[in-house]
C-alpha cells in the first residue's frame, strides 16, 4: 500500500492495477523482450525478408506440387495402413506399460519413496527426449524398418502417457482412497473397485489422444527410415518427384483429419 | 453396555509444529452411545478421529476397539481392525462414477479376500442387505444411479449406509453435516442416532454446531488445543464451560442461548 | 425391520440371522420394490441367473465395448505388422551397445554442439513469440463470441485443422525450398502449427469468457477492440499463459528434431554425429537436449504453480 502511494506522489499518476500484476507483467515483458532480442540477433531472422522470400512459396506450390499425381496407389495405401497399424500397436502396448508404470509412480498406490522417485525420473527422461531422436537411436540399433518405428512410438507414448496417468491417478486418489482404506479394504481391491473406475474417463481420453499423437508422429518416422508413409514421401522428395509427394501429403492430411473426427465422436459416446 | 472404543493417553504432534495437535486424550464410547466432540477449529477433533482408525499415526497412547489394542497392528491385522470401524466424511468421499449400490458395497471389501475384492464378487446376501438398507434410508430408487447425480443429503446417506454395511462396532463421523443444509442435517443426525441404537454401534461424531451436539448426543466431549477439557452429559455443559472450550464469550458464539442456559 | 445385534453373535449365529432376514425379505418385500427401468436392459435383476446387479448396462456397456474394440484393433494391428519379436530381442544387444557408447560424454567440439543447441532454442523462442502474436489475432477472429463475421470463426477453425493435418516436418521441408538452410526455415516451418494451435486454443479460452461480461461492456459503448483488450484478454489470461507454456515445450521438441531434415540445430548435430559414428558427441548432444527440456519443464511447472496462487 505504501508503495503505490509513493509512486503516485512521484509521477502524479494513480495506479489502478494490483501491484502483484504490475510486477508480474513487467517481469514477463522484460523476459520476453530480452529473449526475443537475443534470439533475433543470434539467428539474424528478419520476418520481412522471409515474407518476401516466401512469395516464391505460392508459385512453388501451384507449379511443382499441384496437381498431385498418383502412380502407386496400392503402395501408398499400404504404407498409410502400415502407419496406422504402427500407431495402434504402439498405443496399445504403451497403454498397458503406462498403467503399470504409473501405479508405481503414484502416491495412491506405492508408499516407498525410492520406487516412486525411480519411476518418476525414468518417465521424465523418456518424455523429455523427442520421439524422433529415440527413433533415430532405435533405427541405428535395430535397422531400418517398422521394428524401430514400433519401438520408438511405444517408447515415446509410454513416456507421455505415464505422466498423464500419474496426474489422473493423483487427482482421483486424493478423495476416494481415504474412505476405502478406512473400511479395511486391501490395496488391490481399492485399485480395482475405486481408483480405476474413477480414473476411467481420464484413461479413455488420454488413450485416444495418444492414438492421435502417434498417427501424427508415425507419419514422419519414415523420414528417418522407420517405416510407414514417411519413407515413401522422403523417397519422392529426394527424387524431386514433388507431384507424387504432394499426393502422399494429401493422403496423410486426409487420414489425420478422419482419425481426429472419429476420435471426437468416440470420446463423446464413451464418456457420456 | 460394553465399551466398544476406548483411547488412553493419545498424543500427536505434527512435524513442523511446536504445539501438540492431540495431548493425553483418553475417553470411552459404549455400544449404542452417540458421543459428540465439540471444539474450536484446530482443537484436535479431526486428529483424534483419524488417530483412532490410524489414518494418522499417533505418537503415543493406546486405542482399544472391542477390547483389542490396535496401535501396533500391521497390514492385514490393521485391515481387520478397520473393518470394525465405520467412517463417515464431511465431503462424503464416494466414487461419483459408480452406482450407489457399488458405493455401499465397498463397505464389505474389508471382509473379502483380495481376489473377490478385485473382481467385485459380493455375496447375494450382502447385495440384499444393501438394497434393504437403501430402502430404509429412502434411497431405493437411486440404487442404480451414479452417486455423482445425488444431492448432498442423499450422498451422505449413501456414505452412512456404506459404513453400516461394514457391520461396525464403532462409527466415526467427521463433521457429517458440515456440507449440508439444516433440513438434511436433521435427517442425517436422526439416521446416525437410529443406527446407533438399532445396531448397537458406538458413534463418535465431530460437530462444530454445538446445539446439534446438545440435541442428538448422549454425551459430549469438549476439546481445546489438543486436550479433552470436557467429558460429560449435555445437561452439565454450562455456558461457562462452553466459553472455556471455545475461548470466547457467549455473545461472540452462534449458540442458541436457550439451549445452553439449561445447564 | 429389525437387525439383530450381529456384532455379539457367533459366526454361525450371524449367518442364520442374515439367512432369516433374507428369506423374510425375499418372501415378503422383494415384489414391492418399485424401480423405474428405462428399458428391459435396466432391470436390476438379471433374469438368467437371478443374481442381484450392482450396476446397469447403460453405464458399464460403453466403456467395456470401447476397450473390447481397442483390444481387437490392437491385435489386428500387430498381426498386420508382422513384427518379428525374435529379431527384436536378438538385437537388443545392439541397443545396449549403442546406449553405452552414447553415454561416453565428451567435451570434444562442445562449442559446435552448444552453438547448435542455441540455434534450436532461439528458433523455438522466435517461433513461439511470432506465433503468439499472430495467434492472438486469429484466435480472436476464430472465437465465436467476438468474431466480427460469424462464419469466419468456423472457416478459420477448419483452416487450423488443415494446417495441423500436415506434419510440421513436412511444412519445414516445403519451406526449405524457398528459404534454404537457415534458421528462418525452422521458424517459418514451425509457424504453421504454432499459429494453428494458438488460434484454436486461444479461441477456446476467449469463448469461455462469460457473455455477461461482454454484454456489460457493449452496454457501456465500448467498441470491439476495446472489449478485446480490456476484458477478454485479462479474463482469459491464466488460460493463455498455460497454453503458451505448453506449446513452448512442444516447440522446443519440434525444433530440436527439425535439424534432422537438414536445417541446422541440435537435431542435425545428433544425426550427423551418429552417422559418422561419433557416438560420444551424439550422446553429449542428446544429454543437452534432455537437460534443457527437463529444466524447461521444471521452470514452467513452478511458474504455473505460482500464478495459480
Amino acid at each position: 500500500m505504501a508503495k503505490s502511494n509513493e509512486s503516485s506522489i512521484s509521477t502524479g499518476r494513480t495506479p489502478i492495477a494490483h501491484p502483484d500484476d504490475r510486477r508480474n507483467v513487467l517481469v514477463f515483458a522484460l523476459t520476453v523482450g530480452i529473449l526475443f532480442t537475443f534470439a533475433t540477433w543470434y539467428t539474424g531472422f528478419n520476418p520481412f525478408t522471409s515474407l518476401l522470400e516466401m512469395s516464391e512459396f505460392g508459385r512453388f506450390i501451384t507449379q511443382d506440387f499441384l496437381p498431385p499425381r498418383v502412380t502407386n496407389m496400392p503402395g501408398i495405401m499400404a504404407a498409410m495402413m502400415q502407419t496406422i497399424y504402427l500407431a495402434l500397436a504402439a498405443s496399445g502396448t504403451a497403454m498397458v506399460l503406462s498403467l503399470l508404470w504409473s501405479f508405481c509412480g503414484s502416491t495412491a498406490v506405492i508408499r516407498n519413496k525410492s520406487i516412486l522417485t525411480l519411476a518418476r525420473s525414468l518417465a521424465s527422461v523418456i518424455r523429455n527426449i523427442p520421439a524422433l531422436i529415440w527413433t533415430y537411436i532405435l533405427v541405428f540399433s535395430f535397422g531400418i524398418g517398422t521394428h524401430a518405428g514400433y519401438l520408438a512410438l511405444t517408447l515415446s507414448s509410454t513416456g507421455f502417457l505415464t505422466r498423464s496417468f500419474m496426474e489422473t491417478l493423483d487427482e482421483v486418489a486424493a478423495e476416494n482412497l481415504e474412505a476405502l482404506r478406512a473400511t479395511g479394504a486391501s490395496t488391490p481391491a481399492v485399485i480395482a473397485q475405486a481408483i480405476i473406475p474413477a480414473a476411467m474417463p481420464g484413461l479413455v481420453s488420454w488413450f485416444l489422444y495418444s492414438v492421435e499423437l502417434n498417427i501424427r508422429t508415425s507419419t514422419i518416422l519414415g523420414l528417418v527410415g522407420a517405416g510407414g508413409v514417411g519413407l515413401l514421401m522422403m523417397t519422392y522428395i529426394k527424387q524431386f518427384n514433388y507431384a507424387e509427394a504432394s499426393f502422399v501429403i494429401f493422403v496423410v492430411a486426409v487420414a489425420t483429419i478422419v482419425v481426429n473426427l472419429l476420435i471426437d465422436i468416440i470420446r463423446k459416446k464413451v464418456l457420456a | 453396555m460394553n465399551s466398544v472404543l476406548r483411547i488412553e493417553g493419545l498424543y500427536k504432534t505434527y512435524p513442523g509444529s511446536s504445539s501438540p495437535a492431540l495431548a493425553n486424550a483418553s475417553m470411552e464410547v459404549r455400544a449404542g452411545e452417540v458421543v459428540s466432540i465439540i471444539g474450536a477449529s484446530g482443537a484436535g477433533k479431526t486428529t483424534l478421529m483419524r488417530c483412532i482408525n490410524r489414518m494418522v499415526e499417533p505418537d503415543a497412547g493406546a486405542v482399544f476397539i472391542e477390547g483389542t489394542e490396535i496401535t501396533q497392528l500391521r497390514d492385514s491385522e490393521l485391515r481387520n481392525a478397520r473393518r470394525r470401524i465405520g467412517m463417515v466424511f464431511q465431503h462424503f468421499n464416494l466414487v461419483n462414477r459408480l452406482t450407489v449400490m457399488q458405493n455401499v458395497l465397498h463397505g464389505r471389501l474389508g471382509y473379502m479376500n483380495s481376489l473377490d475384492g478385485v473382481m467385485g464378487r459380493y455375496s447375494e446376501d450382502d447385495k440384499l442387505r444393501a438394497l434393504n438398507l437403501l430402502r430404509e434410508t429412502g434411497l431405493e430408487e437411486y440404487a442404480y444411479k451414479r452417486a455423482g447425480e445425488l444431492s448432498g443429503g442423499q450422498k451422505q446417506r449413501v456414505g452412512i449406509v456404506r459404513a453400516v454395511m461394514q457391520k461396525p462396532a464403532v462409527m466415526l463421523c467427521d463433521e457429517p453435516i458440515a456440507s449440508l443444509d439444516p433440513a438434511n442435517s436433521r435427517v442425517i443426525m436422526d439416521l446416525i442416532c437410529e443406527l446407533a441404537k438399532q445396531g448397537n454401534i458406538g458413534c463418535l461424531v465431530n460437530l462444530h454446531q454445538v446445539e446439534v451436539a446438545m440435541e442428538f448426543s448422549d454425551r459430549i466431549i469438549g476439546m481445546k488445543k489438543g486436550y479433552i477439557v470436557y467429558d460429560g452429559t449435555t445437561s452439565a455443559l454450562t455456558d461457562q464451560k462452553l466459553e472455556y472450550i471455545y475461548d470466547k464469550p457467549m455473545h461472540l458464539l452462534t449458540i442458541r442461548s436457550e439451549v445452553a442456559q439449561d445447564g | 425391520m429389525e437387525i439383530g445385534d450381529l456384532s455379539t453373535m457367533s459366526p454361525s449365529g450371524v449367518e442364520s440371522e442374515v439367512a432369516m432376514i433374507a428369506t423374510q425379505v425375499r418372501a415378503v418385500q422383494m415384489p414391492e420394490i418399485a424401480f423405474t427401468p428405462v428399458s428391459a436392459l435396466e432391470l436390476p435383476y438379471s433374469q438368467r441367473d437371478a443374481k442381484i446387479a450392482v450396476s446397469i448396462p447403460r453405464y458399464t456397456l460403453p466403456v467395456t465395448l470401447f476397450w473390447g474394440c481397442v483390444f481387437i484393433l490392437v491385435i489386428v494391428s500387430f498381426l498386420s505388422l508382422k513384427l518379428d519379436f525374435a529379431k527384436i530381442f536378438s538385437r537388443v544387444g545392439n541397443l545396449g551397445g549403442v546406449v553405452s557408447k552414447l553415454s561416453h560424454l565428451t567435451s570434444d567440439k562442445l562449442d559446435v554442439a552448444i552453438g547448435a543447441l542455441m540455434e534450436s532454442v532461439t528458433v523455438t523462442i522466435l517461433a513461439t513469440v511470432y506465433g503468439l502474436m499472430i495467434g492472438l489475432i486469429v484466435g480472436g477472429l476464430a472465437a465465436e463470441n467476438i468474431t466480427p463475421w460469424k462464419p469466419l470463426a468456423a472457416i478459420l477453425q477448419s483452416f487450423f485443422s488443415l494446417l495441423r493435418a500436415v506434419p510440421t516436418m513436412i511444412w519445414a521441408l516445403l519451406v526449405l525450398v524457398c528459404l534454404g538452410f537457415s534458421p528462418a526455415t525452422g521458424i517459418v516451418g514451425m509457424l504453421f502449427h504454432v499459429v494453428a494451435f494458438f488460434g484454436r486454443a486461444f479461441a477456446q479460452s476467449f469463448e469461455e469468457v462469460p457473455q455477461a461480461t461482454i454484454e456489460a461492456l457493449l452496454a457501456c459503448g465500448a467498441n470491439r477492440l476495446q472489449i478485446f483488450f480490456s476484458a477478454i484478454i485479462p479474463a482469459s489470461l491464466t488460460s493463455l499463459i498455460a497454453w503458451t507454456a505448453l506449446r513452448f515445450e512442444v516447440n522446443f521438441s519440434e525444433s530440436s528434431i527439425l535439424g534432422m531434415v537438414g536445417a541446422g540445430g541440435i537435431g542435425y548435430t545428433i544425426m550427423a554425429s551418429m552417422s559418422s559414428y561419433q557416438m560420444e558427441r551424439a550422446g553429449t548432444a542428446i544429454l543437452m537436449v534432455f537437460v534443457f527440456a527437463f529444466s524447461l519443464e521444471l521452470l514452467l511447472t513452478s511458474v504455473k504453480r505460482k500464478l495459480k496462487v
